[in-house]
């Protein structure tokens, strides 16, 4: 399936609609009042932005002073240059240190490199312990968006999930359902060998990780099994604690309206000698997968500033109509139609760049600054096969000769005004009524300079 | 009505549904955490070993009012997990958002703080800082780094179904927060 074939079928699914929409204005109404309490929020962007680019200018100094120090303070650090590197190290870690349980944290990178996979092959019982993320594991689906994995669910039909699939009696009430996953959720938490979660930055002078929640999940998967995984992509590293400080600002905020999340977690190292919980052995395992091929491209090298809040999904007009899943991978909107192509994630990335109406609202309330829709055209360029289309030639053509131009509307204004003879032209027929099967095709009766000059905004027209 | 010094980070903390409460003194301290932990019917308590909660001779005190104890030990995590409520101070409190900071050490298990449904922590005035930019120097003021340091914000919550925000997913449902304005 394409992107268009998938976007078609949310398109045509009006309860995926109503959430697409509701999420959206959710969490954008949510980022708007974070911000408003932030009355310097441009000056921390423009901070978190230059932190995120300097912090990329020498990342592999910063990773080497992560792995000393972390090192140092008891933690293994091991770096992947793949995805199936990644999954064989946590399955080592995984068989010498007995695990059959494994709990994990919401993360995107696991997603990415399909962890859950490997483990479940391997025989492992593996549970996604974010709320979200434990509903559609359930049933097989990946998330629909970064920070509600679940959206797209009623919670009618997560009551027949856990009806289904728990064992429990049908329940539709939402404080109830989330009471029953805390149940289930507690037993695989206090049985778990092993907890898998992901790293939101990682501070290299000390070498401690960053991780923010809501639900408490990340801090249990952190504590209770006596093995920490965690997995970071490799750009996630800042130099001080202030700079980690300066994300924290703005992630929450941009991602779903806090000024601080529920809990924020400081990890250093496995628990010392003289503490009696938390994990015994704490590994890092840090993830490259095309990363540093991209940290070559000076043009879009800026791609991985991105701290993973989801704003930009949001405000996004393609995404709140298309909905996550459209974009077949595990990013979705502006950022996932960076990362799936330049990280080689899914076969077929390169048509998202050509998913973007080039609106630049993700530009606009990005936390680190990134310009989608101008990389987003940069990856249409290196998209495109060197020579335009014919037809595409022959319109830069006329558009680039105005006499040309208006005597090419003069006379179609004389032959087909409505354009519905055009509509029936053997072959070129099929390709209009294709386009404007959801589009209203222009009428010329009379030319748009002429009706902007009056200021007539007629319908039909736009 | 809390005092001028804990106004806003009562503020803050009602705002993400957590109560604040505060205590003058440390006998009205002793009995404000009695009061609450008795109104929430908790009868297993486990608690932190720790010199501010020893200060205010509040094992003795649970332990006359019947209340069972758990002190740290290498059953932690599966003794937070039977309790009904944990014990904590805090490292330092975070005025505009109402939050805590706590962090793991010998005898400050991080699991006291996050299973049991209701969480208690005792937070002296003096430990009040303004905001997220002051967790680095409230990070570095414990020299070497602990294996772990929480900043809390309310109880646990989510909002994975519908949006429809919930309190009380795999943390505490309920958060409590004893201000200590003599301390």
């Amino acid at each position: 399936m394409s992107f268009r074939q998938r976007a078609q079928s949310a398109l045509s699914d009006s309860h995926a609609q109503k959430t697409f929409r509701k999420a959206a204005k959710t969490f954008k109404d949510g980022r708007d009042e974070a911000f408003a309490s932030l009355p310097e929020a441009e000056d921390v962007r423009d901070e978190v932005a230059a932190i995120r680019r300097q912090s990329l200018d020498r990342v592999y100094d910063l990773l080497n002073r992560l792995e000393r120090e972390l090192t140092a303070r008891g933690g293994m650090v091991a770096r992947a240059a793949t995805a199936a590197e990644a999954c064989d190290m946590v399955l080592d870690i995984a068989r010498q240190a007995g695990v059959q349980r494994v709990v994990k944290g919401k993360s995107m990178v696991t997603e990415e490199i399909r962890l859950n996979d490997a483990l479940i092959r391997e025989g492992m019982q593996v549970t996604e312990t974010d709320l979200g993320e434990f509903i559609i594991q359930l049933v097989g689906q990946g998330p629909s968006h970064m920070i509600a994995p679940a959206i797209h669910l009623s919670k009618e039909q997560v009551g027949d999930i856990f009806h289904e699939h728990l064992g429990e009696a049908v329940e539709t009430d939402i404080p109830k359902l989330t009471r029953i996953a805390r149940k289930h959720l507690r037993q695989r938490f206090l049985q778990a060998d092993m907890g898998i979660t992901g790293v939101n930055a990682a501070i290299a002078e000390t070498g401690t990780l960053m991780l923010v929640e809501n639900e408490g999940n990340i801090r249990i998967s952190g504590t209770a099994p006596r093995v920490h995984v965690a997995i970071m992509t490799m750009e996630k590293v800042v130099e001080r604690a202030e700079e980690a400080a300066a994300i924290l600002e703005l992630l929450p905020r941009s991602a779903a309206g806090q000024v601080l999340p529920g809990y924020v977690s400081f990890f250093t190292g496995p628990r010392r000698a003289d503490e009696f919980d938390g994990p015994q052995a704490l590994h890092l395992i840090i993830l490259d997968n095309g990363r540093s091929r991209l940290l070559n491209d000076p043009k879009l090298r800026e791609v991985l500033a991105c701290v993973r809040c989801g704003a930009c999904l949001n405000v996004c007009p393609v995404w709140s109509k298309a909905g996550g899943h459209a974009y077949g991978g595990v990013y979705s909107g502006p950022i996932g139609s960076l990362l799936t192509p330049l990280l080689n994630l899914t076969t077929d990335g390169w048509e998202l760049p050509f998913a973007c109406t080039q609106c630049g609202a993700c530009a606009e309330v990005c936390p680190a600054k990134i310009d989608h829709p101008n990389l987003l055209l940069e990856l249409r360029r290196r998209a495109l096969p060197r020579r335009p289309r014919t037809a595409m030639r022959l319109f830069a053509w006329a558009a680039t000769n105005p006499a040309l131009w208006r005597a090419g509307f003069a006379l179609m204004r004389g032959l087909d005004p409505r354009l519905a003879r055009v509509s029936r032209v053997p072959g070129l027929g099929a390709r209009v009524q294709a386009w404007s099967a959801r589009r209203a095709l222009p009428r010329l009766e009379r030319p748009f300079s002429a009706r902007a000059n009056t200021g007539n905004k007629e319908a039909g027209n736009a | 009505m809390p005092s001028a010094m804990f106004e806003e980070f009562a503020r803050g903390l009602e705002r993400v549904h957590g109560r604040f409460v505060e205590a003058t003194d440390d006998e009205r301290a002793r009995e404000a955490v009695l009061a609450i932990l008795t109104e929430a019917k908790a009868k297993r308590i486990a608690l932190w070993d720790d010199p501010l909660i020893k200060e205010l001779g509040l094992p003795e005190a649970l332990k006359n009012a019947g209340m069972e104890l758990s002190l740290p030990g290498p059953n932690a995590v599966k003794d937070a997990a039977t309790a009904d409520a944990g014990l904590t101070s805090a490292l330092a409190g975070l005025r505009a958002t109402g939050s805590l900071v706590v962090h793991a050490g010998p005898g400050r298990p991080r699991s006291f703080s996050l299973l049991p449904p209701l969480h208690l922590a005792l937070l002296p005035g003096s430990a009040l800082r303004q905001g997220t930019r002051d967790l680095p120097a409230i990070f570095r003021s414990v020299g070497e780094p602990p294996s772990a340091m929480h900043v809390i914000t309310g109880p646990s919550s989510t909002a994975d179904i519908e949006l429809i925000k919930v309190h009380g997913v795999h943390g505490p449902i309920e958060l409590v927060v004893l201000g200590l304005s003599g301390r």
